[in-house]
């Protein structure tokens, strides 16, 4: 069962999905869902028995082409709709053990390729306002499956975060008569200390008002929108500062870093979003090698974030950790 | 809803003529896409111009 209901107080939508209560949970990696159907094997499900890239809808979804009623009926002062929308499991590889971090730079450019397809394919749809790309990756995030793997969400409206920066942005440029973050990448260049990489047409920086202790954005130099505007050169700086960024945090603590990774693109709503700016951010959770930062009251009873570091050291940490862009095979 | 295209800098690209199948100014790709028994979709991405014996994952 999946709706959305409105919150009049945050004026946002919240998506019930009590069905995926039931969604497997970490199964050992012989029974991985997300492994190819090897002959004479169990049936996963991915039907085949090898690929590079799979795409499929996924078997919990709290967005849907064909939602059900809802559950219970809504009033004028707290609508409730059906969930309309998609969400898709992308599963980056046939390896098991594998990870974002440890692909080859092809493969990486392949995942950018299905990303922008995918906001392409699903923006496309009348019911879609907005398509998001992301990663979960690890157990402190609340990964359940351990194959590497991101999902897509096709929402029905803008989220409120990117809501929150579509406005913020459109506001920005009414004001200062150009772009948010071509503004940022420009102070944050000038200034060089909270730079982690540069190069290939992206800048990657802990933001000057980072959220997280090791929070990184990934911005492309050039005033883009989509994924599907880039240029192969921007691409491939892309799949390069995507390992960079990665690396460097699985060489931070000297394991495998969790993080949300979320690929920022315009709305599909047709709306005026001429001043959104392409980006990718990074969150990982730790602060250090076995603390994390919790969402607690101040986060998540006032929205006030607290972040316990310095984002200048924080960048230096991790510009001086290996590997450096130009070292990215 | 549109689909987003812009022409917002000087690498203008038309929008595809087919939105069940729009193409990627910068790669070049196969989709294969099948129904499974439950109804879902599922697609597999393949690119034939690509080395399938590329470099090994580091």
């Amino acid at each position: 069962m999946s709706e959305r209901r409105w919150n009049p107080v945050l004026g946002e939508w919240v998506i019930t999905a009590t069905h995926r209560q039931d969604r497997t949970f970490l199964p050992p990696a012989e029974s991985c869902p997300l492994c190819p159907t090897r002959p004479g094997g169990p049936a996963t499900e991915i039907s085949r028995d090898d690929f590079e890239i799979a795409v499929f809808d996924n078997r919990f979804p709290s967005l849907r082409a064909d939602p059900e009623p809802p559950a219970v009926e809504g009033t004028e002062l707290t609508p409730v709709e059906p969930s309309f929308g998609a969400c898709e499991v992308v599963v980056y590889t046939p390896d098991h053990a594998s990870q974002l971090g440890s692909l080859s730079v092809e493969h990486v450019r392949h995942l950018i390729a299905v990303w922008a397809h995918r906001t392409l394919v699903l923006g496309a749809r009348d019911e879609v306002a907005y398509v998001y790309a992301f990663e979960n990756r690890g157990e402190e995030i609340g990964v359940t499956l351990h194959h590497p793997h991101g999902q897509i969400y096709a929402y029905p409206t803008i989220p409120p975060v990117l809501e929150r920066e579509t406005e913020n942005a459109r506001e920005h440029e009414a004001h200062a008569g150009g772009c948010l973050w071509c503004d940022l990448n420009r102070q944050e260049l000038d200034d060089g200390r909270r730079v982690v990489a540069s190069g290939g047409g992206w800048l990657a920086t802990v933001p000057f008002f980072a959220r997280w202790p090791y929070e990184v954005h990934l911005i492309s130099e050039r005033h883009v929108g989509w994924l599907h505007e880039l240029d192969r050169d921007e691409v491939d700086g892309l799949a390069r500062m995507l390992l960079t960024v990665v690396r460097k945090y699985n060489a931070l603590f000297d394991r495998t870093l969790p993080y949300i990774m979320a690929i920022h693109q315009r709305p599909t709503d047709g709306g005026d979003h001429d001043a959104y700016h392409l980006h990718v951010e990074f969150y990982p959770p730790n602060r250090t090698a076995t603390k994390l930062k919790y969402l607690a009251g101040s986060e998540a009873g006032a929205g006030a974030f607290i972040n316990d570091t310095l984002p200048e050291e924080t960048a230096a940490a991790l510009r001086d950790l290996p590997p450096t862009l130009e070292a990215i095979p | 809803m549109v689909r987003p295209m812009t022409d917002t800098d000087n690498d203008r690209r038309e929008p595809a003529p087919d939105d069940s199948d729009p193409v990627l100014p910068f790669d070049d790709f196969e989709v294969e896409s099948e129904t499974l028994p439950d109804g879902r979709q599922i697609h597999f991405y393949r690119w034939p111009a690509s080395d399938p014996h590329h470099p090994p994952d580091v």
